[in-house]
């Protein structure tokens, strides 16, 4: 029966990573704007322009 | 965007190219800045802008060489700045023209124009731009001068130095939500052996969990930490607010778990308390996320620009506003607020006192009068000297008095904190007093009686009742344009008996004027002769006339005079046309010239009136003696002949007189304005009969009119409109800003409504009504629950299972209970 307190110390380990990335996505400010990443990502970013002065 | 129908539009910003057309790489642009931004993105082979923006650039903002001089200043660039660290600094903008995805594209690229620029990130929602630069190789000047000549001027506002925004508070309370989430799940995971086990669980595990159980609650007393901190602050004030009881709940709940988890006589009541803080924590950010996307706490600072133009010899030095100092000659361009008392040195002056007084109609000055700070210039730039030092001006003054004027939470308490008071003292009574009884029989269950009394009678109903009903409440009133600046509002809208309304910009609209042209009928040649004039002023009226005249076309003007105070004269096409008063319209004098002498005698003007007939022309105009400024009346001549007025009346709002006639029910209605008594009868028109309506009131009038009513004890609501009733709003026990856009100025109110929600203020009042009779009844419900637990536990019969069902229950019945009722009175009010 022992194994359980594994187990719980396991999920409590897992447990304790998800909140750890929570707080650093927090501090990171990845919540402060939840929009403009998403415009971001569709953006190509090639700047082989048709211009002959580059 | 190059050739179509003969006309030429800029490849750049898209604009018909009108008065210069520059060729360059088969593109044409119309004007030097418009070329250089495009130049300038070529050569950085950025050229793709104009597939992603399709032809709608920005036009280049032109600005003096020495404009942002000021932005070499140490200490306004410190201010200005995140922060600075190793060389490396962080500033962010905020720049309203961030509108597509090509700006985004565009000022994340900023790197390719500036070396010094290491990364530069937008906040699209927020438009806002932080941008992270090496102090070695650039400065804040440089990239402010880049984004302008790209079109992009970040707003550069007194109050960005003033105060810092501080986005911590939000993120802590984030994050502690996080933590808190964190040890309820895992506490409850590690309650399920105990609740199922019965007394069969294997004393080993048992301690295992206990362990487990504290070092969670050390994380949730982390996250409580905040409702400790203000519990302590107001024991210390000798105040009780609802923390206190929150407090002693989570304490006493916490010292008893960690003594029974010690002793090994059972799981403790850890997953009760974690779950008391993750319900409080959701009810507190569900409440701030409702109003934190408008700000109600902007003074005047965020509408005057960081520097000015100080005039030293033949030199224009722009410095900050900090700095003027008494006796400076300063430069104020048109449209720009003039920041500091002073007398006028230019000839004249058009000031607009709108932002101060609500008057719009401009305000002539002539040289050597003194004007206020507040006021708009108009027209040309002007010329002034400051007689005062900024910090004493009469605006900042203005706003200081109006920032004292209220401290309102002397004379009305918030009903959960009366509650908590007496909820307090009660419970620590029982408390006792189950002690002391216990106490001679047995020393273990009295201790016993003692904390479980404090822990099940926890206050949870009542702290989580009101977060969570005025949440939901506000958030339906958010959803309807009716922003409240706390929760709290919601219970002080449902004591008042009198509404006072302003009536200018608040019963009528400010920017939808009704315009009629009253004369001869206007053809299209004469509307495009009058559009032509009234274009080129930049008056109230004229533009308003304007816009009435938005579909008709223009002709080039030959000669334009201005003559303020009186009106326009435009000479297009060899067609002389006069506008504005009817002294000015009617002078039949050939040469123009005359007219600055002004003096013309006014027997011979009646003459040349009386020879003109006008069919629809009543007694008063015809005296010239119109309503006060209830509406204003705009004459035209066409060559010497006249052809009618415009007459230009502020309308009223829609669906006026059913929300009048709803809200006089239950209300005394009372309007104020400054209107003079002679437009009476037309207000009366738009009305319900009944109705007090107060005449020439100043906002100083209007003050008083409210301090009268608080003196006689009469709870009010005034409805006003931004600053010129912002010390009605703030003496008011409840003072509604009405606003055309949230964002504009509000000094002092309690809430800002939009201009077209007015007619949805007795729904309003309803829902707040019925919201506070929610959170009654679920006080009541949380009484039952405590009346229920305490009995259990004052006979030291509270077993840990009565505890772990009655309060989970209770928490989660009661919010249940808010949100639902409430968002089903918002939905039978056909508020959602």
């Amino acid at each position: 029966m022992f194994v359980i307190v594994i187990l719980m110390i396991a999920s409590l380990i897992i447990a304790i990573i998800f909140v750890a990335s929570f707080v650093w996505a927090v501090k990171t400010d990845q919540f402060e704007d939840t929009y403009t990443p998403s415009i971001r990502i569709l953006q190509d970013n090639n700047f082989t322009s048709n211009n002959e002065q580059e | 965007m190059t050739n179509s129908k003969d006309k030429i539009y800029c490849y750049h910003c898209g604009d018909e190219c009108r008065t210069e057309i520059i060729k360059q790489d088969d593109k044409y642009f119309c004007c030097n800045g418009c070329l250089f931004v495009y130049n300038l993105l070529s050569n950085k082979g950025m050229s793709d802008f104009y597939d992603k923006i399709d032809g709608k650039g920005l036009t280049p903002k032109k600005f003096d060489e020495k404009e942002f001089e000021f932005l070499e200043d140490k200490k306004i660039v410190e201010a200005l700045l995140d922060y600075s660290i190793n060389g490396k600094a962080k500033v962010t903008f905020y720049i309203p023209e961030i509108y597509c995805s090509a700006c985004i594209w565009l000022l994340e690229n900023l790197h390719r124009f500036d070396n010094g620029i290491v990364e530069s990130r937008v906040n699209f929602p927020k438009k806002e731009l932080s941008i992270v630069f090496a102090e070695s190789s650039t400065d804040v000047r440089r990239i402010v001068e880049l984004l302008n000549k790209l079109g992009y001027s970040p707003k550069l506002n007194l109050s960005d130095v003033d105060k810092k925004r501080s986005f911590s508070v939000n993120k802590a309370l984030l994050i502690k939500l996080g933590v808190a989430g964190f040890a309820f799940g895992n506490v409850m995971l590690l309650a399920f052996p105990a609740y199922f086990s019965g007394n069969q669980l294997d004393k080993n595990i048992s301690i295992a969990i206990g362990i487990l159980n504290i070092i969670l609650s050390l994380a949730v007393l982390y996250s409580a930490s905040d409702y400790f901190k203000s519990a302590f602050r107001s024991l210390k004030l000798k105040n009780i607010n609802i923390d206190i009881p929150i407090s002693l709940g989570i304490l006493v709940l916490f010292l008893r778990s960690v003594f029974e988890i010690a002793t090994n006589e059972g799981p403790g009541y850890i997953d009760s308390m974690a779950g008391l803080v993750f319900f409080l924590l959701i009810g507190k950010v569900f409440q701030q996320k409702t109003f934190h996307t408008i700000s109600f706490e902007r003074d005047y600072k965020s509408f005057l620009p960081l520097s000015t133009i100080r005039i030293e010899g033949d030199e224009q030095i722009f410095i900050p506003l900090s700095k003027i100092k008494t006796g400076d000659t300063l430069k104020i361009r048109n449209n720009e607020i003039i920041p500091v008392d002073s007398t006028l040195k230019s000839d004249l002056a058009l000031i607009d006192y709108s932002f101060v007084t609500g008057e719009s109609n401009p305000v002539e000055i002539l040289k050597g009068q003194k004007i206020y700070s507040g006021g708009k210039v108009i027209g040309q730039n002007i010329i002034i000297e400051a007689i005062k030092d900024f910090n004493q001006s009469y605006l900042t003054n203005l706003w200081n008095d109006y920032s004292e004027i209220k401290s309102r939470d002397s004379y009305i308490s918030k009903a959960t904190d009366t509650i908590a008071k007496y909820f307090t003292v009660i419970i620590i009574l029982i408390a006792l007093a189950s002690f002391f009884l216990w106490l001679p029989k047995d020393i273990g269950t009295a201790f016993n009686a003692l904390t479980a009394v404090l822990l099940v009678a926890c206050p949870c109903a009542i702290a989580l009742t009101t977060p969570f009903t005025y949440g939901t409440a506000m958030r339906i009133f958010a959803k309807n344009s009716f922003f409240l600046k706390n929760s709290y509002i919601v219970e002080y809208l449902t004591k008042p008996n009198t509404i006072v309304f302003d009536k200018t910009g608040t019963l009528t609209k400010m920017s939808d004027n009704k315009i009629s042209f009253i004369g001869k009928k206007l053809d299209s040649f004469s509307k495009k002769l009058i559009k032509t004039a009234v274009q080129n002023s930049v008056h109230p009226l004229s533009s308003a006339i304007n816009n009435f005249l938005n579909d008709s076309e223009t002709f080039d003007i030959t000669l334009y005079d201005e003559i303020p105070g009186k009106g326009i004269y435009a000479k297009v096409e060899g067609n002389e046309i006069r506008i504005g008063k009817l002294d000015w319209v009617r002078t039949n004098i050939a040469n123009f010239e005359k007219i600055y002498a002004s003096e013309v005698s006014s027997s011979s003007i009646n003459k040349i009136y009386d020879n003109v007939s006008l069919p629809n022309f009543t007694e008063p105009e015809k005296n010239g003696e119109f309503n006060g400024n209830y509406e204003s009346t705009v004459f035209v001549s066409i060559n010497n002949d006249l052809i009618g007025y415009f007459q230009i009346i502020p309308e009223f709002r829609e669906n006026l007189k059913p929300t009048l006639e709803e809200l006089k029910k239950n209300y005394k209605i009372l309007i104020i304005t400054g209107d003079k008594k002679t437009s009476d009868s037309i207000i009366k028109q738009y009305i319900p009969n009944g109705i007090e309506v107060y005449y020439n009131q100043l906002p100083e009038d209007k003050v008083n009119f409210i301090n009268n009513l608080n003196q006689k004890g009469i709870p009010n609501i005034m409805i006003g409109d931004g600053l010129n009733d912002a010390g009605a709003l703030k003496a008011a026990y409840l003072g509604i800003a009405v606003a055309e856009n949230t964002t504009n100025f509000t000094p002092g109110s309690d809430a800002i409504i939009s201009g077209e929600m007015i007619s949805k203020i007795p729904t309003f009042l309803k829902l707040a009504k019925k919201s506070m009779l929610i959170v009654y009844i679920s006080f009541l419900i949380s009484a039952i629950y405590n009346t229920i637990g305490i009995s259990f536990a004052v006979v030291g019969l509270l077993t840990p299972v009565i505890a772990a069902i009655l309060m989970p229950i209770s928490s989660v019945s009661v919010v249940l209970f808010t949100v639902l009722s409430v968002n089903f009175s918002g939905k039978k009010l056909k508020l959602i």
